[in-house]
């Protein structure tokens, strides 16, 4: 008897699950940054890299992301914890789609293997996938040397772009990435669900809503 | 096969003598024995009255407020509730006493008393100020040890864990090894006898004059200190507690007129807030972290102090364990003679980190708190560094000591000058001058704290503590083995040792109080009759009619009391 095949829904955090929260999260941690003139430089890297982000084509978007975590430079592992668990108590939790955790819920009720996806570093965004019962969390990763943050992301850099990282995940579970589901909401989110079997645009931004009118795509509001 | 030691059985039967039971560490001690040992024999406490020209506690009396209302002894309230007096009466007696007095100020007939049935003694009493009276630190920190191992002696058969500290290595930086030292942290020759007579005789002070004079005294202290720091110790309190361990060394093993005392010494590093028991986060008076965490929430901004140098914490109740499990190590006849109570060589966490982790409780703090947005964005804003100690940073206390007066001088000059700004004169210039004394106290407290926190970088071996839990049952090794290597620093740090120490310990520094519990309501009149000193059992041999309150008062038990707020940090703050 040949068991079920695996099958995997992929969620995009921003967006999808979380409305844009109030402040961003690389701006929330280089305002908290220990040293005083950290705070007032590093701002300027992260309005150059929300300019890079609106204005630049879907590809340039992981140097945008890179950009922005870049000001998170000799920031201390117990300074991230600490703010990323600010952040999730202020920022995250307030900001929890009911539409978004629904679908989370009827995936994992169909059995589904649910990942979420999010640009963000995996500090803040672990404790959201425990909470609404993810298998799997794909995010940024910010590099540690003697517990102290470089502030260069570790490959592979989830940004948009091609989701290679999305179609080696499905080869590792076993699962076919043509009958995988992908719920994303901004236009960077596009390849990720164009690549997948099932793709849904949930509180799509005006590009995305764009995409999937033209693809015919559902698009799911609420 | 040796068979593993199981503490509770080891422990059950046998009778402790205890000094130090009012102080943070001994509350624990004792507190921890009971709830964790119930079938140990019995707690022989040493309690000092307290006698000042306005007041007069009994040592029972002292004991009984300690045991109704301690928040150290709430998880025994609560588990044995009404029977919680029965339990106290069955098992502490109180001996009125002192350790600077010879045989700890105990009657001739309560030494033969005790004789027979003690098994363990365990000073733990001492005076912990960083720059005490001379007097003071010799009478109770090196007199009182040998006090205490001399009445030791006179037992039939009680060993003796003398609590030391392991900053007795001084300043001598490098990884410091379990035993006692043989020469000075500077590398001279020590003759501990000699040693001795130098620091009576600093204690004493100089004939003619008035000793009591609080002039005479500040200069005795910093005397003190100069000579301390002449034998490469940081201050008063280290020097006095490293004499104690070579006199002790010396004199346990002689073979005199006394009784060779088998010896082992604990060495706590930096005893802060429980983690677990009696209840997380549990502190009392002003330790080590306290005024620096104060100091930190506070505006100040540049901390002198080395990131990379290791500050060893242990959790008070990680101690009381150790230490418990040392006594049955010392009964089953397996005890090493020298036990470092650390973090720093297995588990290390440093300044650096301290600081860090005192910013962000402090953030977190703050963002609970009702102050005003302002202020509270404010102080969130400057987070403390670590600078260097001997350069003049802005924010340097001394800096801004001239700043002050140089700003009170200006004022002066120009209300002299102006006639319409003499009004404000006044005012300004109680502010700078209270801006002054308040600066001059922080400058204090931070060379108080420099070798600690920038000048010496020391890590503990603490591999006699660890090999402790191979010894043990599994039983024991859960209940009493070494805890001190799965202290996750963030969590302590922000989540336990931050709000004890803003509950239990900075109130004192605001002269404001800490709360103790409430007299519990199953507590009659008769019950606290129970609570203190139990009858004496009769002993096989005669003994003459005595008045046993009487008996146990010591003969000129001094008139001041030991403060549990150190004198020295005390008055800086």
């Amino acid at each position: 008897m040949t068991a079920d095949p695996v099958r995997v829904a992929f969620f995009k955090v921003e967006g999808a699950l979380l409305r844009p929260p109030t402040v961003p999260p690389a701006a929330w941690f280089v305002m908290a940054h220990r040293e005083m003139k950290a705070r007032v430089t590093r701002l300027g890297g992260l309005v150059a890299a929300l300019g890079l982000q609106v204005a630049s084509p879907l590809g340039e978007r992981k140097v945008a992301t890179k950009l922005a975590w870049a000001g998170l430079r000799n920031m201390s592992d117990d300074r991230l914890a600490v703010l990323a668990e600010e952040y999730d108590e202020r920022q995250i939790q307030p900001a929890l789609r009911t539409a978004g955790s629904e679908q989370v819920l009827r995936a994992k009720q169909d059995g589904f293997v649910v990942v979420l996806v999010s640009e963000w570093l995996d500090v803040l965004v672990q404790p959201l996938a425990k909470r609404v019962g993810a298998d799997r969390l794909v995010s940024n990763r910010m590099e540690m040397v003697d517990h102290s943050a470089t502030g260069r992301l570790l490959d592979p850099v989830i940004g948009s772009g091609a989701a290679t990282w999305a179609r080696d995940l499905c080869v590792e579970l076993g699962a076919d990435i043509g009958k995988a589901r992908a719920y994303g909401a901004s236009g960077g989110d596009a390849l990720l669900l164009s690549a997948v079997g099932e793709p849904c645009a949930l509180h799509p931004d005006w590009r995305l809503r764009r995409i999937a009118r033209d693809a015919d795509w559902p698009i799911v509001e609420r | 096969m040796t068979t593993p030691i199981s503490v509770a059985q080891t422990l059950a039967g046998r009778e402790l003598f205890i000094t130090g039971t009012s102080g943070f560490l001994g509350k624990v001690l004792i507190a921890h024995l009971l709830h964790e040992v119930p079938d140990i024999g019995k707690l022989h406490l040493l309690v000092r009255p307290t006698k000042t020209r306005k007041l007069s506690v009994s040592g029972a009396d002292r004991f009984k407020k300690i045991a109704l209302q301690s928040p150290c002894f709430r998880p025994l309230r609560d588990r044995y509730g009404a029977g919680f007096e029965r339990l106290i009466s069955d098992k502490i007696i109180i001996w009125e006493g002192d350790v600077t007095e010879p045989d700890c100020g105990l009657a001739e007939a309560v030494v033969q008393r005790l004789g027979p049935v003690i098994d363990v003694v365990v000073h733990v009493a001492g005076l912990t100020d960083f720059e005490p009276d001379p007097k003071k630190a010799l009478e109770a920190n090196t007199l009182g040890a040998t006090h205490v191992l001399e009445l030791t002696s006179r037992l039939e058969r009680a060993m003796l864990l003398h609590t030391s500290t392991c900053y007795v290595v001084g300043q001598k930086s490098g990884h410091i090894l379990e035993q006692v030292a043989t020469t000075t942290p500077n590398g001279k020759a020590i003759d501990p006898e000699v040693e001795l007579a130098a620091f009576e005789a600093l204690a004493k002070g100089e004939a003619g004059v008035d000793q009591r004079d609080p002039a005479v005294k500040i200069e005795r202290a910093k005397a003190a200190t100069a000579h301390a720091r002449s034998r490469g110790f940081p201050n008063t309190y280290t020097y006095s507690k490293a004499l104690a361990e070579l006199l002790l060394t010396k004199k346990a093993p002689l073979n005199g007129t006394r009784r060779p005392v088998p010896l082992t010494i604990v060495r706590p590093a930096i005893i802060e807030c429980a983690e677990t028991f009696p209840f997380e986060g549990w502190n009392e008076g002003i330790n080590t972290t306290g005024p620096l965490l104060w100091l930190i929430k506070s505006w100040f901004r540049h901390l002198p102090s080395k990131g990379d140098v290791r500050f060893d914490v242990v959790p008070v109740d990680t101690c009381s364990r150790a230490m418990i499990g040392i006594i049955a190590a010392m009964l089953a006849g397996k005890a090493q003679p020298v036990y470092q109570v650390g973090t720093s060589s297995t588990n290390p966490f440093t300044v650096g980190r301290a600081i860090e982790l005192s910013n962000l409780a402090v953030r977190k703090d703050l963002g609970a708190t009702n102050k005003k947005p302002l202020e509270r964005w404010g102080q969130r804003f400057f987070d403390t560094v670590a600078v260097g100690a001997d350069e003049d940073h802005t924010f340097a206390p001394n800096r801004l000591r001239r700043l002050a007066r140089d700003l009170k001088s200006l004022v002066g000059s120009a209300a002299g000058a102006i006639p319409a700004l003499r009004k404000g004169k006044d005012s300004a210039d109680i502010f700078l001058d209270d801006m002054d004394k308040s600066l001059g106290r922080v400058q204090r407290m931070l060379d108080l704290y420099r070798p600690f926190i920038h000048d010496n970088n020391w890590s503990f071996d603490n591999r006699n503590v660890r090999a402790l839990d191979a010894l043990m049952d599994d039983d024991s090794r859960a209940r009493f083995g070494w805890a001190g290597d799965r202290i996750d620093w963030r969590k302590y740090w922000i989540d336990v040792l931050y709000p004890g120490l803003a509950t239990w310990s900075m109130p004192l520094l605001e002269n404001r109080e800490v709360p103790i519990d409430a007299v519990p309501a199953w507590a009659s009149p008769a019950g606290l009759a129970v609570c203190g000193v139990a009858q004496l059992p009769p002993t096989p041999r005669e003994l003459p009619s005595i008045d046993p309150v009487k008996t146990m008062l010591a003969d000129d038990a001094p008139a001041a009391t030991l403060d549990l707020v150190p004198e020295s940090l005390g008055a800086t703050l």
